[in-house]
């Protein structure tokens, strides 16, 4: 496939990101060691051992925070003087590069449910609390996009035998990558059963979510043109210069 | 000679958040738990010595997170000819780049639950629960972007006859504000007969650009305004 332009000083695209953020880790069930034991009536009479509490559940831990684009290339800079210039009129690529998206946060944890306490019995009823739910895990935050990289001016002069500029140009500034979404808050454990086995301890503490990028990258600046005939280059001279635009 | 090739010196386009879903929301008040529970009745003898109460009302969502706002779209570069001679079609663009939309705002957190009612005794009645918290509160939906000016044309010369169909110099358009976000579901009520909390209002739009429509690029031939 031809390329799109005869000469091309643009910068280039900037690579997609391919990290990923930190995944976060939920907590770890508790599983039948979580639970409290049960109360112990008296062989005969009275209480031989209360019931003993839940253990807590473990916490989420956080998202990762999201990883920034990539910012596009400038366009190059360069000069090419041709002595004697025959052909078809062509383009010039003088574009900047395309900024990458940015990486979101990943979500965080989810708690575990706290261990049920042991029951109380006819004997034994001092009341032992069920766990507390695991808390969640923060999300990850997100990231700025990638800034678009510049495009260049370029400025074309020909000599007085040629009826018209031979070259144009494509200047366009790159566009930005997209910042990236915040992750979201893990689950909380729930709290685990209280001894009278009819209600349950608090649910672990809340996660919230990532925070948003305040900034926007920036989209790259878009180059000038000029051309003009200049009578200190020969009759089919033709002089190319392209220099990265930095103004605003 | 043909004519030459297209000029293209258009501005580039703010990033553009209007597609994107809305942001996460904000997680829950304090973990789910419960408003406070109301103090349970206790008997005097045969008699009600301290009434129960109600359980306290839940706390409020929080905000929901604010949308992305849109980009800034890219001021057009300035095109110049200066020669002797010009003939041909000249089809320059030098448009200004488009705002970027903004992002639509997130979801408010649900309320808190009420708090359980203090239980009756038996003297004292049982009080009902307290009401779940409203809503939070929709994000702020995010702004338009602000779009970029056409870039100025100047051309000079003295013999020829150049015509410039599809000549571009108009500056981009601004981009959308999105809405805010949905307000958050009530709370629970709490037991019993705790009444559920309102859905909290939705979040403020995002605020337009304060420049609709960015600056058309002059055009200057030989000195004269076109």
């Amino acid at each position: 496939m031809a390329p799109k332009y005869l000469l091309d000083a643009s910068g280039k695209d900037a690579a997609k990101v391919t990290e990923t953020p930190v995944q976060a880790l939920n907590g770890a069930a508790l599983g039948p060691d979580g639970n409290g034991k049960d109360g112990e009536n008296g062989y005969f009479f009275g209480c031989k051992a209360e019931p003993t509490k839940g253990q807590p559940g473990n916490y989420g831990t956080n998202g990762g925070k999201g990883f920034p684009g990539n910012n596009g290339g400038d366009c190059w800079t360069m000069t090419i003087t041709i002595d004697n210039f025959a052909g078809a009129p062509f383009q010039v690529g003088a574009l900047g590069g395309k900024g990458s998206d940015a990486v979101g946060g990943a979500r965080g944890g989810d708690g575990s449910d706290g261990g049920d306490a042991g029951k109380n019995t006819t004997h034994c009823k001092t009341a032992a609390p069920g766990g507390t739910g695991g808390a969640a895990g923060n999300g990850g935050d997100g990231e700025l996009g990638g800034n678009g990289g510049n495009g260049g001016n370029v400025t074309v002069s020909y000599g007085t035998g040629l009826a018209t500029p031979p070259v144009t140009a494509e200047t366009r500034g790159g566009t930005a990558g997209l910042n990236s979404q915040p992750g979201s808050f893990g689950t909380p454990g729930k709290g685990g059963l209280n001894s009278d086995g009819q209600t349950y301890a608090s649910p672990g503490g809340a996660g919230v979510s990532g925070k948003s990028p305040t900034d926007t990258p920036s989209t790259g600046q878009t180059g000038n043109f000029s051309a003009g005939s200049d009578a200190r280059l020969g009759p089919n001279g033709l002089k190319i210069q392209i220099v990265t635009q930095l103004g605003s | 000679m043909a004519d030459p090739t297209p000029l293209d010196l258009s501005g580039a386009d703010g990033p553009d958040y209007s597609k994107l879903p809305p942001p996460p929301g904000p997680g829950d008040y304090d973990g789910g738990k419960s408003a406070g529970e109301g103090q349970d009745g206790k008997d005097d003898g045969k008699k009600c010595g301290t009434h129960s109460s109600e359980g306290s009302p839940g706390h409020q969502g929080l905000q929901g997170n604010s949308g992305q706002k849109g980009g800034t779209g890219n001021h057009g570069g300035d095109f110049t000819f200066k020669a002797a001679n010009m003939t041909g079609n000249w089809p320059v663009n030098t448009s200004g780049g488009k705002g970027g939309g903004g992002q639509t705002g997130g979801e408010g957190g649900t309320g808190q639950a009420g708090g359980a009612g203090g239980k009756g005794s038996k003297n004292c009645k049982g009080s009902d629960g307290g009401p779940g918290g409203p809503g939070g509160i929709g994000g702020t939906g995010g702004d338009g972007g602000t779009p970029g000016d056409g870039g100025n044309v100047y051309i000079n010369y003295t013999s020829g006859n150049p015509t410039f169909n599809g000549l571009l110099t108009r500056g981009g358009t601004a981009g959308l504000a999105a809405n805010g976000g949905k307000g958050g579901q009530g709370g629970k009520g709490g037991s019993p007969n705790g009444k559920g909390g309102g859905t909290g209002k939705g979040g403020e739009g995002g605020k337009a650009s304060a420049i609709p429509t960015g600056k058309t690029g002059n055009v200057y031939v030989n000195g004269v305004s076109q």
